[in-house]
């Protein structure tokens, strides 16, 4: 009755309204929270009374009521019982982490799981049921059903089967009925509660709907025999299982798939074991924003899916390759999609989760090393379907060398991380963008183009919770103006902010502020939260020390992190410059003796001990014995930081993600890279300070708030029960560290200066967190750069298109393309960066059509291309955007750069147009050194590093496409002595190591200058040799026509692998990046394999065949496959006991018996046994899908799905 | 027997009742099969709260909404002998082991004296009524929901019953009543008006038996 419907929901509103908006606590739900913090971090507890108790849980229930109002009223998906279940959850889950004696007559954390499993929090349900000890069968069994893990209900019910196998005759339910005992009827609904279980778990794993759908049936038959028969809580516990039974059903994973497998019925099964790998790794049930991902992906549209850190983008993902990878029939070629990562790091992660779960059916590559095509090419032809994973950097040079073939072949786009395509409003970015190295332009560049040019590919966006890029992302990436992201923003994770108040001879305390964005307060007051920690004090410092603030608060977050690991925390340094002072600090504090109480670090045995052990070598191998990184990597600390080999630093991703060390000390590129959750993460400070020596000025660039939401965002991990919320502290000292009456003044600054900088930081994470600001496109920033700095030297507003038409870099400043800082210098590279746009475009499309361009054509062109780019949905940009980027870029063509034929070449050499005419000056020197270098293979060391200095002796004195290095004395004289640092990278005989402080510096100029400019000018002089030569634009490069194509012998087409992974030889780097050995002297002592091959295969001994990556792949495909089949695929045979057969195929559970093995059906009813001795009943089998045939002369049982290992 | 009763004899307060639903009720160790997975686990659970009332009745307005709950303990007993009576009445006799003291601790008075405004029970009994016939008592139901959540609804009156059913003790003479019953009892201490249904049964075993029988043919 609609009437009486609106009472009820205006009773609901107004319960909600009092108690349960989201993110509005009341004082005693606040405190009640704070009680339960205190409690996990065995601090002093808060006044709290039994009485309280028993209001809070009244409160949950009465919230409890309400949500069910909600969804009677409106429906399932109704927000208002969401809200009201996940605050249910809270009040639940306070109670329960505070050890709170009030109970009801189930376990408490049963009815917290049930209740954010139907808030749609499904990580805080598991974490919730993760931190109790359940000490009795049946609250386990429940348990592990609410937190959705089927494999351990099965193990639950296998259990309880093979302690009553009187029960498992089909007679038996019968009998309990009839038994008419004191307690008869509870022990048969618990039985039959027990089958059901069983049955719903077994049928929502294997996708056997129909049955599924019985279980579901009776499930709600015996919910309402429980609410006549048990109590309150007892009933209510079952209304609440069956509900979340339900919401699961709704969820299942075989559900969309399904839906999938119509679309190629012939890869049903492969789909439908897809599926069911999923609910193998607990990923079988969907969250709400991946179920509308599948459902948009069923629709054939383009979306931007937006989910928070760690959740269930991948998923997406996987279908959407699944969908238009390996469905489609009767294609031309075979497809190919383009997965675009931010970064090599997540490249990584990217494809190893990519080819565990598709690689039987899918072609993946990552592209993201030295050589601009994998050196594995068998991609480019092969004839199944595949799946690029390139950072945009990587795809821009496919695009150089195969776009064309790329284009034919390419069906979707998937952009990761798609937020960075916006870009921050402030001085560095700008600065950035005129020395050519910001990324969000080059992201917005090649997917405005690729949209512009293959506008039917299915394009999708995966972002993260980050303010306000959502809705202009996906305008961009659907080409709708009303388009709106798909997702969640709500975390999985709470989330809190404080800071850590650091005092010498003191314990620290930590005061949280902010929760989940909000500011959190105990009374109505303005009293934050305190947890005074019970932490020992930390000894005092040496004198020295202690005179510099800075330094004791660092060491006091360090002494307090390694105070902090009793439980399974995952703890964060976040050091936001100068990584090696603080892991120098950190290890000379170390070795005090004061600190000698630490628990040492214990290596892990096993599997983790030997990742340890890698990862050290590794360390030995990069860094050097007496390196800082190698000393608290003794101690359990790992470190990471951009500088870091790429192999290097993917091994510490290992040791922190696998908790071998429980502590990390890194910079941002590690939040930024990878998925990496923590528990808690420290700052230390949240200013970048650096002295430009040129303008003689402190620059200081205070964090920005994106930044630290993006660091905050880390913090918390789903699905840990220690990681119910994540906690980023921000440390502040609260007194001087030093004595010293000189001293006290500058710290005091200091200290107020930290307090400040936290307060204000503070105050836009709150105001941000409640608005979403226009976002701001790098194109568009360019545009407004350029137009600024036009103004600022002269040019009027109504001659600045005019102006466009004309002006080269070079006439605006004799500085222009070295990265000079004077304002007309960085006119110049600005406007040089949007000629580099402009003339790619260009050059792209007179390379596909074959014709050289006009001005008409160009501006035609331009003016779709610009339609497509990310400027146009952000925020307003004014018309005169559009005519500037269309004016220059028809002056590219009719004036700037009027050479067809010197266009096509600065494209190819891949920098922005002027500074590609300047390196067109040294690239023929460079072409005459690689093809002069035929005897590499033969050469001796130092011939070898020759070759390279040779070439780095062209490119050193460039500022644009040369060497670059800081304006700091240290940076100066590394690049005046760069060939040692050379000499050092590749492991050259003799060469001189960096002492552990050096270290870093001379790994940012290998990073810097040798990996990439050097790698660069050397990839663009091959490109421009391929292409050059190259008679067809769609022709598939071949390894076997490389050298006759290029017209450059091997050592060119190894030069960039070389300075990748530091090596001279060639087989090394070949080594590594295939796997075949950890470190560099292995992969040398495996030298000789390769050369003991080359003789026996009989090939020719001469210096190119050394180095032939042809040979090599050989080599590596003769080495034995080192795979053992752990599983006896034979079936068992088996008697058929309580079932005639008729039905041929029965899905069972095993159940382990005395001499044997009973197979039953899942909801407990015994059909046939095995008796043997020999049954491998690996711990855990219940992971596994079990069938029972029964044929014409035989029975057999045989293991139809094996979750992986 | 409680809701037979209920419906069809008059009751203190002159109200006209109505059982829409029978809730069937278990003895209060029985549930911990539940959690146990058990019949016969050999720890003892604490089980804290109420877990129920055995009997509750509503009183409907002419719309439809209850204005006035009827809530009960039923208890049987082999042989209402005084001693028996008593004990049900006022509990079990528990040695406290520190000072070694003798209190009476539970029983049927204590039960009563301190329920909570709302019994347990409503909860299901709403449920119940929303799965018959949603429409039929919505009126019931939202009334229900007020009593349920709200933070200051307006109190639902309440008479709370007492039954005790079972066979008579030997010397029982005709009429005799088991508890007082011509003044409120100076153990009932709740403000709410008191119904007291005493059922004395011979062979009531028998009885019971051939009701359970009829509910449980298939």
């Amino acid at each position: 009755m609609a009437e009486r419907d609106q009472e009820r929901l205006e009773v609901a509103n107004t319960v909600r309204t009092e108690i349960g908006i989201e993110n509005v606590l009341s004082a005693r739900q606040a405190r009640s929270f704070v009680r339960c913090l205190q409690t996990a971090w065995e601090v002093p507890l808060i006044q709290w009374g039994t009485n309280e108790s028993l209001l809070e849980l009244a409160d949950a229930r009465r919230l409890l009521h309400v949500a069910e109002i909600y969804r009677e009223v409106e429906g399932q998906e109704s927000a208002g019982a969401i809200e009201c279940y996940r605050r249910a959850g809270e009040l639940l889950e306070w109670l329960s982490r505070a050890n709170d004696r009030t109970t009801t007559t189930a376990p408490v954390e049963l009815f917290a799981a049930a209740a954010y499993q139907l808030g749609g929090l499904p990580a805080m349900a598991s974490g919730v049921i993760g931190e109790v000890e359940m000490l009795d069968d049946g609250t386990r069994l429940y348990g592990a059903f609410l937190r959705a893990d089927f494999d351990g209900v099965l193990e639950g019910v296998a259990a309880f089967w093979a302690r009553h196998p009187d029960l498992t005759d089909d007679a038996a339910p019968r009998r309990l009925l009839d038994a008419g005992s004191e307690g008869g009827m509870s022990w048969y609904f618990t039985v039959e509660l027990v089958r059901v279980l069983g049955l719903f778990a077994d049928t929502l794993r294997r996708g056997q709907t129909e049955r599924l759908d019985r279980a579901m049936r009776k499930l709600d038959a015996m919910e309402q025999m429980a609410t006549r028969t048990f109590s309150e809580d007892s009933s209510l516990l079952i209304t609440l299982l069956r509900a979340v039974a339900n919401g699961y059903m709704q969820a299942s994973i075989h559900r969309p798939i399904v839906e999938l497998s119509a679309l190629n019925p012939g890869r049903r099964q492969r789909l439908s074991r897809f599926a069911r790998g999923q609910f193998s790794r607990g990923r079988g049930i969907l969250w709400t924003s991946q179920r509308a991902g599948l459902d948009r992906l069923l629709k054939e549209t383009s979306f931007a899916l937006c989910t928070p850190t760690g959740s269930g983008k991948t998923l997406v993902a996987n279908l959407a390759l699944v969908k238009e990878l390996l469905l489609p029939t009767g294609l031309e070629t075979s497809p190919l999609a383009l997965y675009l990562v931010p970064s090599r790091a997540l490249a990584g992660e990217v494809e190893a989760k990519l080819k565990s779960e598709l690689g039987e059916d899918l072609t993946i590559t990552g592209l993201y090393g030295g050589t601009d095509w994998g050196i594995t090419d068998y991609w480019l032809q092969a004839e199944t379907p595949t799946v690029l994973i390139a950072t945009v950097e990587k795809a821009e040079a496919l695009m150089r060398y195969v776009g064309p073939l790329l284009l034919a072949r390419l069906r979707l786009l998937i952009i990761d991380e798609a937020h960075q395509v916006v870009a921050v409003d402030d001085a560095r970015t700008k600065a950035d963008l005129a020395e050519h190295g910001n990324r969000a332009i080059r992201l917005e560049s090649f997917v405005s183009r690729l949209l512009a040019r293959a506008p039917d590919i299915v394009r999708i966006a995966l972002t993260a919770v980050a303010g306000g890029a959502a809705p202009p992302v996906a305008k961009w990436i659907e080409n709708r103006e009303d388009a709106v992201a798909i997702g969640t923003r709500y975390r999985s994770t709470r989330q809190l902010i404080g800071v850590l108040e650091t005092t010498p001879r003191a314990s620290d305390r930590v005061s949280l502020e902010i929760l989940n964005g909000r500011r959190l307060f105990v009374r109505d007051r303005d009293q934050p939260v305190y947890l005074p920690l019970r932490t020992p004090v930390m000894p005092y410092l040496p004198n020295q020390w202690q005179q510099s603030l800075f330094r004791f608060n660092e060491l006091s977050v360090l002494w307090t992190a390694l105070h902090l690991l009793e439980t399974e925390r995952r703890i964060l340094i976040s050091v936001l410059q100068e990584p090696e002072q603080t892991m120098r600090w950190y290890r000379k504090a170390l070795e005090l003796d004061e600190w000698s109480g630490i628990p040492p670090f214990r290596v892990p045995d096993g599997r983790l001990g030997d990742i340890f052990q890698e990862a050290r070598d590794a360390t030995i191998d990069y860094c050097g014995e007496d390196s800082h990184e190698l000393a608290l990597l003794d101690r359990g600390i790992a470190t990471n930081h951009g500088q870091m080999p790429q192999r290097l630093r993917r091994l510490m991703v290992e040791l922190i993600d696998k908790r071998i060390c429980p502590i990390t000390v890194a910079t941002a590129t590690l939040t930024e890279g990878v998925n990496l959750p923590f528990d808690i993460i420290f700052l230390t400070s949240l200013r970048r300070e650096s002295f430009d020596v040129v303008n003689d000025t402190r620059e200081i660039t205070p964090l920005s708030v994106s930044e630290f939401r993006n660091l905050a965002g880390r913090a918390g991990r789903p699905g840990a029960s220690s990681g119910l919320e994540g906690m980023t502290l921000v440390a502040v000292p609260q007194a001087n560290s030093s004595q010293r009456a000189s001293a006290r003044s500058t710290q005091d600054r200091q200290r107020r200066q930290m307090q400040r900088d936290y307060d204000n930081l503070l105050l836009k994470v709150v105001r941000e967190e409640r608005q979403d600001g226009a976002v701001q496109s790098p194109l568009a920033l360019l545009l407004d750069a350029i137009a600024q700095r036009a103004a600022s030297i002269g040019v009027r507003q109504s001659n600045f298109l005019d102006w466009l038409d004309r002006i080269t870099p070079a006439a605006i400043s004799p500085n222009a393309g070295v990265a000079a800082t004077t304002p007309a210098a960085r006119l110049a590279d600005s406007l040089d960066e949007l000629d580099g746009f402009l003339l790619t475009a260009l050059e792209e499309l007179e390379l596909a059509d074959g014709q050289e361009l006009d001005g008409a054509a160009a501006e035609a062109f331009l003016v779709s291309l610009w339609q497509r780019t990310f400027t146009k949905v952000a925020a307003a940009q004014e018309q005169w955007m559009e005519d500037a980027f269309i004016r220059r870029g028809r002056a590219i063509v009719e004036t700037i750069y009027p050479d067809a034929e010197e266009r096509k070449r600065l494209y190819q050499y891949g920098f922005t147009p002027y500074v590609g005419r300047r390196f067109a000056a040294v690239a023929d020197d460079i072409e005459t050194i690689l093809s002069d270098a035929t005897d590499y293979g033969d050469s001796s060391d130092e011939a070898r590093l020759q070759v390279l200095k040779d070439i780095g002796q062209l490119i050193e004195d460039d500022r644009g496409f040369g060497f670059r290095v800081r304006q700091t004395q240290t940076d100066q004289r590394l690049l005046e002595n760069w060939n040692d640092v050379l000499a050092w990278w590749m492991r050259s005989a003799g060469a001189v190591a960096p002492g552990a402080d050096s270290l870093r510096a001379w790994q940012r100029f290998v990073s810097d200058n040798l990996e990439f400019r050097l790698g660069t000018v050397i990839g663009a002089v091959v490109a421009q040799g391929w292409s050059s030569a190259a008679d067809d634009d769609a022709e598939v490069p071949a390894l076997e026509d490389w050298r006759e194509t290029t017209g450059l012998p091997w050592f060119a087409f190894w030069a960039r692998e070389l300075l990748r992974w530091g090596t001279l030889d060639p087989f090394v780097a070949f080594c590594l990046a295939q796997g075949l050995a950890k470190t560099r002297e292995q992969a040398a002592n495996r030298r000789a394999e390769f050369d003991a091959w080359l003789s026996t295969e009989g090939y020719v001994d001469d210096a190119e065949s050394k180095i032939d990556p042809q040979l090599f792949l050989k080599w590596e495909g003769s080495l034995p496959a080192g795979f053992e089949d752990f599983f006896d695929e034979l079936p068992d045979s088996a008697i058929l006991v309580g079932t005639d057969g008729r039905k041929r195929r029965y899905p069972v559970i095993p159940v382990d018996t005395e001499g044997g093995v009973d197979w039953l059906d899942p909801a407990g009813f015994r059909l046939a046994r095995t008796e043997t001795d020999d049954f491998d009943l690996v711990t855990h089998v219940q992971k596994d899908d079990f069938e029972l045939f029964v044929g014409d002369r035989d029975v057999t049982v045989s293991r139809v799905f094996t979750a992986r290992q | 027997m409680a809701g037979l009763v209920t419906e069809n004899y008059e009751f203190v307060g002159g109200h006209e009742w109505s059982v829409p639903i029978f809730l069937f009720r278990y003895h209060a160790d029985v549930e911990k099969y539940l959690f146990d997975l058990a019949r016969d686990a050999e720890r003892e659970r604490a089980v804290f709260g109420r877990l129920g009332s055995d009997f509750i009745g509503l009183k409907l307005d002419d719309r439809g909404a209850v204005v006035r709950l009827i809530v009960g303990e039923a208890k049987w007993r082999g042989e209402l002998s005084d001693a028996e009576v008593e004990t049900l009445m006022l509990g079990k006799w528990k040695t406290n082991k520190r000072n070694g003291q003798r209190t009476r601790r539970g029983g049927i008075w204590a039960e009563i004296n301190r329920d909570i405004d709302v019994p347990h029970g409503v909860r299901q009994l709403q449920r119940l009524l929303r799965e018959r016939d949603r429409d039929g008592h919505a009126a019931a139901i939202v009334s229900m929901d007020k009593a349920l959540v709200l933070r200051n609804p307006v109190p639902i009156a309440r008479t709370n019953l007492i039954m005790i059913v079972g066979n008579g003790k030997a010397k029982r003479g005709e009429g005799e009543a088991l508890l007082t019953w011509e003044t409120i009892p100076e153990e009932y201490t709740s403000p709410h008006d008191l119904q007291v249904v005493e059922v004395i049964l011979k062979d009531g075993e028998d009885l019971i038996d051939e009701i359970y029988d009829l509910l449980w043919k298939v």
